[in-house]
């Protein structure tokens, strides 16, 4: 028996994602990701002076915005040459890192939860599908008790944020050029307080949970598997060593680590609402095609390593690093993206412990007449890339790459499903009217809909004004 | 049960007390336990990055989960709500056909392309856009508040060039909206017209129809840095401490709370807290009229200081001589300059108050009164420049005049150089 399911809007993400899948038999057979929202800020951006960039990019996402400002001061630093301070440098990783970790608890407990426990009957948490529970009473009761605390927790975890980034979500703080917020004592006893009752929720709820989960759920750390293939760009500026990652790239390929080559990134637009062979121009006046097969169906492109498809965020770079050796599945990357959250959480401390009050955070610098740069950097949910090019002092080309895009990509010209399609395809479903199966596989990669809708173009060509 | 004077009272308190007083949410739920059933409220997520719900999230006093165990029938919001697809667009045709609900909305609306710039969901195999959704929800809501400056100006997805063709909820709809602008908006401005909608209706709104309770007052005004800006002590850099008039803070043409309110529920800190500028982000006109954002505000747009902060920006520029020549000239012209900036003011007041900003006619006379300024910022460097000659030339004429000591000769040219800057 052959069924369709539309699923919009495909709820409990950051923004707005739709998805439908093709069931045959109980089982998924095929699966289309859409992201259906088109903004086009690097067609705002054009024109404007370069160091409005992380405040500006920032805008494009409300739960991981310091990670564009991260990733765009990183970008205009390269085009500048500038070195940050290593105070700058750790403040600008603190902001982040609280970031992250704030977005991973909410991910796990306001996202995945609701996937597995029937929340009480309250609104919005009604009406669900209804599905079997396997955790115990106990457990249940567990879980819904941190949720609550998760709510308390990364509530406080945006507090952090704020010490050193003056507002939150899009913070002021991160800038080409260093951090604003000179580090002192009480601000350093502020941050380290909420950073240890965060810890401790980690420690003492998080990780249970999320093990007590992979217990009772463990078909699905055989489930959700993609194409296998990892890629990460390397995560948090080196404090001592500017314009460089802490934690390193790489590729998993065929079940071994490669360096990784960026030259190698490409995107492709068949499936994507652009023109096919002037890949930048957006489709103008006609109406969305309904699912025809070979037919367009996102906003956005399928970037592609070489010609592969990778997938990419905390689970690709736990491996990558050699802390997580298991497999591809759901439930490794729900259990790798926790296992990131105690281990950046920790490393916090010590960043915290290294500020040095009295030394400078920022570099002043002059907009040079013209500069190219580009920035690659591992956010939470992947491997964000930005590029910019300055003529005349102001901004003439800015691109944008973001793990969702990666992730949850359309067909490429191939015709290869993008990862989360992918990840789809042989999830069994038990109940055609009740498919929380699909929520399960695809909320472990982390749909960002906000962040997706960009019309980078392929590497080499600069936006024209026929987009317009 | 409190009466509305008591509430405001509430608000502005929270910003000396703690957040927005934890003494709102067991008076909020006491006067909702008059009321037959808890409020229905929609959160519709348009075009947005959305930041309004996670700053909604970030509510500290009264906590989230308060707010929805106590106080309000939260039946859909993306980010939290348990339903997905078929199952969620139902809650929204079960909503709007029972009518009388609050819409909360975030993200601006897209229009090109018949609306397909932006889908909402799918029924079926068939697209729902947004200007189709929020038509829809727009139909039977009670009240409509656009959350966040996207939905209630268009914002930064809506600037130029405008690729998608965003408008503004209230545009989009040809109705008023309560506008809680910011980017995002504070999670108090949020909470706290929600609570006073519920509680009183609508709040009095002021300019671009936003709560007066939350941007009644301007920032430069209640500024802690304001003094700094009386004394010249201006940062040179972001993170250096100082007023950040001169990197580009649009303060002075900004109305909100944050300098007493402070982010999030602890008032830890702002973005001037943070060494930067303010980048007027509840502003109808951001980003736009903010950007670049670290380039300083033309000087007109400073009530009361206008001259000044020209003559500082030269001072730090040009060094002490020259900058006290400055404003000595300054000084001249300002008698001058009085009148027209009086008028200007008067237009960007009128302006600000009908909400209008697409009336040419007074666009054009702020055109005409810029132009003019800038002639008389021409001639106020003449004049400096002129000053330079005459002192110079004194100077020669004060060696000859020593040379040949003759006192009368230097006072007759003294006496001209004076008559020269009067009758500029």
């Amino acid at each position: 028996m052959s069924k369709k399911i539309s699923i919009g809007p495909f709820t409990r993400i950051n923004g707005l994602w739709h998805l439908k899948v093709e069931i045959n038999d109980n089982v998924i057979t095929d699966a289309w990701s859409m992201g259906t929202n088109f903004r086009g800020l690097e067609l705002i951006l054009k024109g404007r002076d370069p160091r409005d960039a992380p405040y500006l990019t920032q805008r494009i996402c409300g739960i991981c915005s310091s990670a564009h400002a991260l990733v765009s001061s990183r970008a205009l630093e390269n085009a500048f040459n500038l070195e940050v301070p290593r105070n700058g440098a750790l403040i600008k990783n603190l902001i982040f890192a609280s970031d992250l970790v704030q977005g991973h608890i909410r991910h796990f407990y306001f996202f995945v939860i609701p996937d597995y426990i029937h929340l009480p009957e309250n609104e919005p948490f009604k009406p669900s599908y209804v599905f079997n529970e396997r955790l115990s009473a106990k457990g249940k009761e567990r879980i819904l008790n941190n949720y609550r605390k998760a709510a308390e927790i990364s509530q406080s975890l945006h507090e952090m944020l704020v010490i050193f980034g003056g507002k939150t979500p899009h913070n002021h703080g991160i800038l080409a050029g260093g951090a604003t917020v000179p580090p002192d004592a009480d601000k350093i006893r502020l941050f380290g307080s909420m950073l240890s009752k965060a810890i401790s929720f980690i420690e003492e709820a998080l990780m249970p949970d999320t093990e007590a989960l992979g217990e009772a759920y463990t078909e699905y750390f055989q489930l959700g598997e993609a194409h296998k293939n990892l890629i990460t760009f390397g995560m948090f500026f080196d404090p001592d060593i500017p314009q460089e990652n802490l934690y390193p790239s790489g590729i998993i390929r065929n079940g071994g680590r490669e360096d990784m080559d960026k030259d190698l990134i490409n995107e492709q637009a068949r499936y994507s609402f652009y023109e096919n062979d002037e890949p930048l121009r957006p489709l103008e006046g006609k109406t969305i095609p309904e699912f025809q097969e070979g037919k367009p169906y996102s906003w956005i492109k399928a970037p592609r390593y070489g010609k592969d498809v990778y997938e990419m965020g905390p689970l690709a770079r736990q491996i990558v690093r050699k802390k997580y050796n298991k497999s591809f599945s759901a439930m490794d990357r729900i259990t790798a993206r926790s296992l990131e959250t105690l281990e950046v959480a920790r490393e916090m401390e010590g960043w915290l412990k290294e500020l040095e009050p009295g030394a400078p955070v920022y570099t002043d610098f002059e907009i040079p007449s013209s500069a190219e740069g580009e920035g690659y950097l591992d956010v939470m949910r992947g491997a964000l890339q930005h590029s910019v090019r300055v003529s005349n002092k102001k901004i003439s080309h800015y691109q944008i790459v973001t793990p969702t895009t990666w992730n949850c990509s359309p067909r490429d010209n191939e015709g290869q499903r993008g990862a989360l399609e992918e990840a789809l395809v042989g999830t069994p479903v038990e109940d055609p009217e009740n498919p929380v199966e699909i929520g399960r596989v695809s909320r472990s990669l982390d749909v960002c809909g906000s962040c997706a809708v960009h019309i980078a173009g392929v590497k080499g060509l600069s936006f024209s004004q026929k987009i317009i | 049960m409190f009466t509305r004077r008591q509430f405001i009272q509430l608000c502005l308190k929270g910003v000396a007390a703690y957040s927005l007083s934890p003494l709102i949410i067991p008076r909020l739920a006491e006067a909702l336990e008059n009321l037959n059933k808890k409020p229905v409220v929609l959160w519709y997520e348009a075009n947005t990055c959305a930041g309004n719900v996670f700053s909604f999230l970030n509510t500290l006093n009264p906590s989230l989960l308060e707010i929805l165990e106590k106080s309000i029938d939260l039946r859909f919001n993306n980010t939290l709500m348990t339903a997905e697809g078929e199952q969620a667009l139902n809650i929204l045709d079960k909503t709007v056909e029972e009518g009388e609900y609050i819409l909360m909305v975030e993200g601006t609306i897209p229009t090109r392309a018949g609306g397909h710039y932006g889908i909402a969901g799918l029924r079926g195999d068939k697209p729902v856009t947004h200007v189709e959704m929020i038509e829809y929800l727009g139909s039977k809501a009670k009240t409509i508040m656009a959350i966040g400056s996207c939905a209630a100006f268009g914002g930064p997805f809506a600037a130029y060039p405008n690729p998608s063709h965003s408008v503004s909820v209230s545009k989009a709809l040809g109705r008023e909206t309560i506008n809680v602008s910011g980017c995002p908006a504070h999670p108090d401005w949020i909470v706290g017209t929600l609570s006073h909608v519920i509680l009183f209706g609508k709040p009095e709104l002021g300019v671009h129809n936003r709560p007066v309770l939350f941007y009644g007052e301007n920032i430069h005004h209640r500024c802690p840095r304001r003094q700094m800006f009386e004394d010249n002590v201006f940062a040179k850099h972001p993170g250096d401490e100082g007023c950040l008039y001169l990197i580009g803070c649009k303060g002075p043409v900004t109305s909100s709370d944050c300098p007493t309110r402070q982010w999030i529920g602890l008032h830890n800190s702002w973005p001037i807290g943070a060494n930067t500028p303010c980048i007027g982000c509840v502003n109808a006109d951001f980003p736009e009229k903010s950007m670049p954002f670290f380039k300083h505000l033309p000087d007109i747009n400073v009530t009361g200081a206008n001259i000044k902060a020209r003559t500082i920006s030269k001072v730090v520029a040009g060094g002490t001589a020259l900058g006290i020549g400055i404003h000595f000239l300054a000084n001249l012209a300002r008698g001058r300059l009085k009148l027209r900036l009086k008028a200007v003011e008067d237009i960007t007041k009128k302006t600000q108050e009908s909400g209008d900003l697409e009336d040419h006619q007074q666009e054009d006379d702020l055109v005409e009164i810029f132009e003019e300024l800038d002639v008389l910022t021409k001639k106020e460097e003449d004049l400096k420049k002129k000053l330079k000659q005459l002192l110079r030339k004194r100077k020669s004429r004060l060696k000859k005049a020593k040379k040949l000591k003759s006192k009368s000769k230097s006072k007759n040219k003294s006496k001209k150089e004076k008559e020269i800057t009067e009758d500029e």
